[in-house]
Protein backbone atom coordinates (compact mmCIF):
# COMPACT_ATOMS: atom_id res chain seq x y z
CA UNK A 1 0.00 0.00 0.00
CA UNK A 2 1.73 3.12 -1.17
CA UNK A 3 1.44 6.58 0.34
CA UNK A 4 -1.19 7.73 -2.12
CA UNK A 5 -3.43 4.71 -1.56
CA UNK A 6 -2.92 5.14 2.14
CA UNK A 7 -4.17 8.73 2.03
CA UNK A 8 -7.14 7.92 -0.18
CA UNK A 9 -8.22 5.07 2.04
CA UNK A 10 -7.82 7.20 5.16
CA UNK A 11 -9.96 9.92 3.57
CA UNK A 12 -12.66 7.36 2.77
CA UNK A 13 -12.67 6.21 6.36
CA UNK A 14 -12.93 9.78 7.60
CA UNK A 15 -16.09 10.24 5.58
CA UNK A 16 -17.74 7.68 7.80
CA UNK A 17 -19.08 9.30 10.94
CA UNK A 18 -19.65 7.50 14.24
CA UNK A 19 -23.28 6.55 14.52
CA UNK A 20 -25.59 8.69 16.60
CA UNK A 21 -26.28 7.40 20.04
CA UNK A 22 -29.25 5.06 20.32
CA UNK A 23 -32.16 7.12 21.57
CA UNK A 24 -32.61 5.25 24.80
CA UNK A 25 -28.90 5.50 25.60
CA UNK A 26 -28.82 9.21 24.79
CA UNK A 27 -31.79 9.74 27.07
CA UNK A 28 -30.03 7.81 29.78
CA UNK A 29 -26.91 9.94 29.54
CA UNK A 30 -28.85 13.19 29.26
CA UNK A 31 -31.01 12.35 32.22
CA UNK A 32 -28.17 11.82 34.61
CA UNK A 33 -25.67 14.62 34.33
CA UNK A 34 -23.54 15.07 37.42
CA UNK A 35 -24.93 17.71 39.71
CA UNK A 36 -21.76 19.72 39.58
CA UNK A 37 -21.25 19.41 35.86
CA UNK A 38 -19.42 22.26 34.26
CA UNK A 39 -17.61 22.39 30.98
CA UNK A 40 -13.88 22.65 30.87
CA UNK A 41 -14.29 25.89 29.03
CA UNK A 42 -16.19 27.42 31.89
CA UNK A 43 -13.68 26.04 34.31
CA UNK A 44 -10.83 27.51 32.29
CA UNK A 45 -12.66 30.84 32.15
CA UNK A 46 -13.03 30.72 35.88
CA UNK A 47 -9.36 29.90 36.30
CA UNK A 48 -8.38 32.75 34.01
CA UNK A 49 -10.71 35.08 35.95
CA UNK A 50 -8.94 34.06 39.10
CA UNK A 51 -5.50 34.52 37.63
CA UNK A 52 -6.56 37.95 36.35
CA UNK A 53 -7.85 38.89 39.79
CA UNK A 54 -4.75 37.52 41.47
CA UNK A 55 -2.57 39.54 39.13
CA UNK A 56 -4.13 42.66 40.66
CA UNK A 57 -4.83 41.38 44.12
CA UNK A 58 -1.26 40.41 44.89
CA UNK A 59 0.37 43.84 44.47
CA UNK A 60 -2.73 45.55 45.83
CA UNK A 61 -2.54 43.43 48.97
CA UNK A 62 1.14 44.26 49.40
CA UNK A 63 0.40 47.97 49.11
CA UNK A 64 -2.51 47.68 51.54
CA UNK A 65 -0.34 45.87 54.08
CA UNK A 66 2.38 48.49 53.75
CA UNK A 67 -0.16 51.29 54.23
CA UNK A 68 -1.58 49.57 57.29
CA UNK A 69 1.90 49.21 58.73
CA UNK A 70 2.61 52.91 58.19
CA UNK A 71 -0.71 53.96 59.74
CA UNK A 72 -0.14 51.65 62.69
CA UNK A 73 3.35 53.06 63.18
CA UNK A 74 2.01 56.62 63.09
CA UNK A 75 -0.69 55.80 65.61
CA UNK A 76 1.85 54.15 67.88
CA UNK A 77 4.02 57.26 67.67
CA UNK A 78 1.08 59.45 68.63
CA UNK A 79 0.11 57.22 71.50
CA UNK A 80 3.64 57.07 72.87
CA UNK A 81 3.99 60.83 73.06
CA UNK A 82 3.78 62.03 76.65
CA UNK A 83 0.51 63.75 77.35
CA UNK A 84 0.93 67.45 77.55
CA UNK A 85 -2.36 68.13 79.20
CA UNK A 86 -4.77 66.22 81.28
CA UNK A 87 -5.85 65.89 84.84
CA UNK A 88 -3.63 62.99 85.65
CA UNK A 89 -0.47 64.39 84.03
CA UNK A 90 1.89 65.90 86.61
CA UNK A 91 2.90 69.45 85.78
CA UNK A 92 6.24 71.03 86.65
CA UNK A 93 6.30 74.58 87.97
CA UNK A 94 9.90 75.53 87.45
CA UNK A 95 10.53 78.46 89.73
CA UNK A 96 14.32 78.39 89.13
CA UNK A 97 16.02 77.99 85.76
CA UNK A 98 19.79 77.93 85.36
CA UNK A 99 21.67 77.85 82.08
CA UNK A 100 25.31 76.95 82.24
CA UNK A 101 28.11 76.46 79.74
CA UNK A 102 31.22 74.59 80.63
CA UNK A 103 34.29 74.52 78.38
CA UNK A 104 35.64 71.02 78.38
CA UNK A 105 38.50 71.45 75.94
CA UNK A 106 39.99 73.57 73.20
CA UNK A 107 42.61 73.10 70.53
CA UNK A 108 43.75 74.78 67.34
CA UNK A 109 44.48 73.38 63.88
CA UNK A 110 45.94 74.99 60.76
CA UNK A 111 44.75 74.32 57.20
CA UNK A 112 45.49 75.91 53.83
CA UNK A 113 42.71 77.44 51.74
CA UNK A 114 42.66 76.70 47.96
CA UNK A 115 44.43 79.97 47.25
CA UNK A 116 47.19 78.91 49.61
CA UNK A 117 46.28 81.23 52.49
CA UNK A 118 46.76 79.49 55.83
CA UNK A 119 43.75 79.49 58.14
CA UNK A 120 43.66 78.55 61.76
CA UNK A 121 40.61 76.75 63.17
CA UNK A 122 39.79 76.74 66.81
CA UNK A 123 37.93 73.71 68.12
CA UNK A 124 36.09 74.09 71.39
CA UNK A 125 34.16 71.40 73.19
CA UNK A 126 31.37 72.67 75.39
CA UNK A 127 28.83 71.13 77.71
CA UNK A 128 25.62 73.11 77.86
CA UNK A 129 23.47 72.49 80.92
CA UNK A 130 19.92 73.61 81.70
CA UNK A 131 18.66 73.11 85.25
CA UNK A 132 14.96 73.39 86.15
CA UNK A 133 13.92 73.40 89.80
CA UNK A 134 10.42 73.05 91.26
CA UNK A 135 11.08 74.02 94.84
CA UNK A 136 7.50 73.36 95.94
CA UNK A 137 7.80 69.73 95.02
CA UNK A 138 11.54 69.41 95.48
CA UNK A 139 12.20 68.38 91.88
CA UNK A 140 15.35 69.25 89.98
CA UNK A 141 15.77 68.41 86.29
CA UNK A 142 19.11 68.83 84.59
CA UNK A 143 19.54 68.48 80.85
CA UNK A 144 23.12 68.42 79.54
CA UNK A 145 23.99 68.70 75.84
CA UNK A 146 27.54 68.35 74.52
CA UNK A 147 28.48 70.76 71.76
CA UNK A 148 31.52 71.25 69.54
CA UNK A 149 32.26 74.68 68.19
CA UNK A 150 34.63 75.23 65.27
CA UNK A 151 35.68 78.81 64.61
CA UNK A 152 37.98 79.85 61.77
CA UNK A 153 40.43 82.48 62.82
CA UNK A 154 42.59 84.28 60.31
CA UNK A 155 46.21 84.67 61.16
CA UNK A 156 45.80 88.41 61.02
CA UNK A 157 43.12 88.30 63.68
CA UNK A 158 45.00 85.76 65.65
CA UNK B 1 -39.81 24.74 32.51
CA UNK B 2 -36.55 26.36 31.45
CA UNK B 3 -33.55 24.10 31.58
CA UNK B 4 -30.46 25.31 33.31
CA UNK B 5 -27.45 26.20 31.14
CA UNK B 6 -25.59 23.27 32.63
CA UNK B 7 -28.14 20.88 31.21
CA UNK B 8 -27.79 22.44 27.76
CA UNK B 9 -24.02 22.27 27.91
CA UNK B 10 -24.20 18.71 29.04
CA UNK B 11 -26.44 17.71 26.14
CA UNK B 12 -24.23 19.50 23.65
CA UNK B 13 -21.18 17.79 25.05
CA UNK B 14 -22.88 14.40 24.87
CA UNK B 15 -23.97 15.01 21.27
CA UNK B 16 -20.44 16.03 20.28
CA UNK B 17 -18.38 13.39 22.00
CA UNK B 18 -20.42 10.43 23.19
CA UNK B 19 -20.74 8.85 19.68
CA UNK B 20 -16.94 8.59 19.48
CA UNK B 21 -16.79 7.06 22.91
CA UNK B 22 -19.49 4.56 22.10
CA UNK B 23 -17.81 3.60 18.82
CA UNK B 24 -14.61 2.92 20.74
CA UNK B 25 -16.43 0.98 23.44
CA UNK B 26 -18.31 -1.11 20.90
CA UNK B 27 -15.04 -2.43 19.61
CA UNK B 28 -13.95 -3.59 23.02
CA UNK B 29 -17.19 -4.91 24.47
CA UNK B 30 -18.90 -8.14 23.63
CA UNK B 31 -22.35 -6.63 23.48
CA UNK B 32 -24.05 -3.32 22.85
CA UNK B 33 -25.29 -3.24 26.43
CA UNK B 34 -21.76 -3.69 27.74
CA UNK B 35 -20.49 -0.94 25.45
CA UNK B 36 -23.10 1.53 26.68
CA UNK B 37 -22.41 0.64 30.28
CA UNK B 38 -18.69 1.14 29.70
CA UNK B 39 -19.27 4.63 28.33
CA UNK B 40 -21.58 5.69 31.13
CA UNK B 41 -19.42 4.29 33.90
CA UNK B 42 -16.29 5.82 32.39
CA UNK B 43 -18.00 9.21 32.17
CA UNK B 44 -19.02 9.13 35.81
CA UNK B 45 -15.61 7.93 36.96
CA UNK B 46 -13.74 10.53 34.94
CA UNK B 47 -15.92 13.40 36.20
CA UNK B 48 -15.11 12.49 39.73
CA UNK B 49 -11.41 12.09 38.99
CA UNK B 50 -11.37 15.35 37.08
CA UNK B 51 -12.93 17.42 39.87
CA UNK B 52 -16.48 17.29 38.43
CA UNK B 53 -15.43 18.93 35.20
CA UNK B 54 -15.69 17.62 31.69
CA UNK B 55 -12.82 15.16 31.45
CA UNK B 56 -10.33 15.26 28.58
CA UNK B 57 -11.00 12.73 25.83
CA UNK B 58 -7.71 10.81 26.25
CA UNK B 59 -8.64 10.16 29.87
CA UNK B 60 -12.10 8.95 28.85
CA UNK B 61 -10.80 6.63 26.16
CA UNK B 62 -8.20 5.25 28.55
CA UNK B 63 -10.86 4.65 31.20
CA UNK B 64 -13.19 2.90 28.75
CA UNK B 65 -10.31 0.70 27.67
CA UNK B 66 -9.29 -0.16 31.23
CA UNK B 67 -12.86 -0.95 32.21
CA UNK B 68 -13.33 -3.10 29.11
CA UNK B 69 -10.23 -5.10 29.98
CA UNK B 70 -11.42 -5.52 33.56
CA UNK B 71 -14.82 -6.64 32.31
CA UNK B 72 -13.29 -9.18 29.94
CA UNK B 73 -11.11 -10.57 32.70
CA UNK B 74 -14.10 -11.05 34.92
CA UNK B 75 -15.90 -13.07 32.30
CA UNK B 76 -14.27 -16.42 32.50
CA UNK B 77 -16.31 -17.83 29.68
CA UNK B 78 -14.61 -15.52 27.25
CA UNK B 79 -11.46 -17.28 26.19
CA UNK B 80 -10.19 -14.66 23.88
CA UNK B 81 -10.96 -10.99 24.16
CA UNK B 82 -10.20 -10.48 20.49
CA UNK B 83 -13.43 -12.29 19.76
CA UNK B 84 -15.50 -10.14 22.05
CA UNK B 85 -16.25 -7.45 19.52
CA UNK B 86 -19.94 -6.91 19.16
CA UNK B 87 -19.66 -7.33 15.42
CA UNK B 88 -22.77 -9.44 15.21
CA UNK B 89 -24.80 -6.77 16.89
CA UNK B 90 -27.30 -5.40 14.47
CA UNK B 91 -26.54 -1.79 15.29
CA UNK B 92 -24.44 0.01 12.69
CA UNK B 93 -21.28 1.70 13.98
CA UNK B 94 -21.41 4.52 11.45
CA UNK B 95 -23.92 7.05 10.16
CA UNK B 96 -23.81 6.89 6.40
CA UNK B 97 -25.76 7.78 3.33
CA UNK B 98 -27.17 5.13 1.06
CA UNK B 99 -24.07 5.11 -1.15
CA UNK B 100 -21.75 4.49 1.79
CA UNK B 101 -23.87 1.95 3.59
CA UNK B 102 -22.18 -1.07 2.05
CA UNK B 103 -18.72 0.40 2.57
CA UNK B 104 -19.46 1.11 6.22
CA UNK B 105 -20.65 -2.47 6.73
CA UNK B 106 -17.42 -3.77 5.21
CA UNK B 107 -15.35 -1.52 7.41
CA UNK B 108 -17.29 -2.56 10.49
CA UNK B 109 -16.69 -6.22 9.67
CA UNK B 110 -13.05 -5.68 8.78
CA UNK B 111 -12.37 -3.69 11.91
CA UNK B 112 -13.60 -6.59 13.99
CA UNK B 113 -11.00 -8.79 12.37
CA UNK B 114 -8.09 -6.51 13.18
CA UNK B 115 -5.87 -7.08 16.20
CA UNK B 116 -7.17 -4.93 18.99
CA UNK B 117 -4.01 -2.86 19.30
CA UNK B 118 -4.43 -1.73 15.69
CA UNK B 119 -8.18 -1.37 15.86
CA UNK B 120 -8.11 0.95 18.85
CA UNK B 121 -5.44 3.21 17.34
CA UNK B 122 -7.35 3.50 14.05
CA UNK B 123 -10.57 4.28 15.88
CA UNK B 124 -9.00 6.94 18.07
CA UNK B 125 -7.11 8.54 15.17
CA UNK B 126 -9.85 8.64 12.55
CA UNK B 127 -13.10 8.85 14.48
CA UNK B 128 -11.78 10.07 17.82
CA UNK B 129 -9.90 12.85 15.97
CA UNK B 130 -6.96 12.55 18.31
CA UNK B 131 -3.29 13.18 17.70
CA UNK B 132 -0.76 10.38 18.05
CA UNK B 133 0.48 12.04 21.23
CA UNK B 134 -3.04 11.95 22.70
CA UNK B 135 -3.51 8.37 21.57
CA UNK B 136 -0.24 7.46 23.22
CA UNK B 137 -1.45 9.12 26.40
CA UNK B 138 -4.77 7.27 26.30
CA UNK B 139 -3.25 3.86 25.61
CA UNK B 140 -0.07 4.26 27.62
CA UNK B 141 2.25 3.81 24.64
CA UNK B 142 4.76 6.11 22.90
CA UNK B 143 3.37 8.33 20.14
CA UNK B 144 5.69 6.67 17.60
CA UNK B 145 4.31 3.27 18.48
CA UNK B 146 0.79 4.59 18.00
CA UNK B 147 1.78 5.96 14.58
CA UNK B 148 3.30 2.68 13.41
CA UNK B 149 0.32 0.68 14.67
CA UNK B 150 -1.91 3.05 12.73
CA UNK B 151 -0.02 2.52 9.48
CA UNK B 152 0.10 -1.25 9.83
CA UNK B 153 -3.53 -1.33 10.89
CA UNK B 154 -4.66 0.79 8.00
CA UNK B 155 -2.89 -1.50 5.50
CA UNK B 156 -4.38 -4.53 7.15
CA UNK B 157 -7.84 -2.98 7.20
CA UNK B 158 -7.65 -2.27 3.50
CA UNK B 159 -6.59 -5.83 2.75
CA UNK B 160 -9.47 -7.17 4.81
CA UNK B 161 -11.89 -4.85 3.05
CA UNK B 162 -10.72 -6.13 -0.32
CA UNK B 163 -11.18 -9.70 0.86
CA UNK B 164 -14.74 -8.91 1.85
CA UNK B 165 -15.30 -7.45 -1.62
CA UNK B 166 -13.96 -10.52 -3.36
Amino acid sequence: MNEREHEVFEAELRRLKPARLPDEFESRLNATPPREFETQQRSQDRRSDWSFALRWLTPASAVAVALLAVVAQLNRGKNSEPPTTGASAPTLNADQVEIDRQLLGSFDAVANMPDGEPVRFRFQQWMDAVTLRDSSRGIEIVQRTPRIEVVPVSFATY
Amino acid sequence: MVESPNQDEWRRWIADHAPKLLLFARQMARSEADAQDLVQEALVECWQRNGYRTPPLPLLFATIRRRAIDLARREVRRMNREQTVAVNDSRPWFDTGVEQREFSRMIQAALAELPQEQREVITLKIWGEMTFAEIGEALGIPANTAASRFRYGLSELRKLTKQVLT
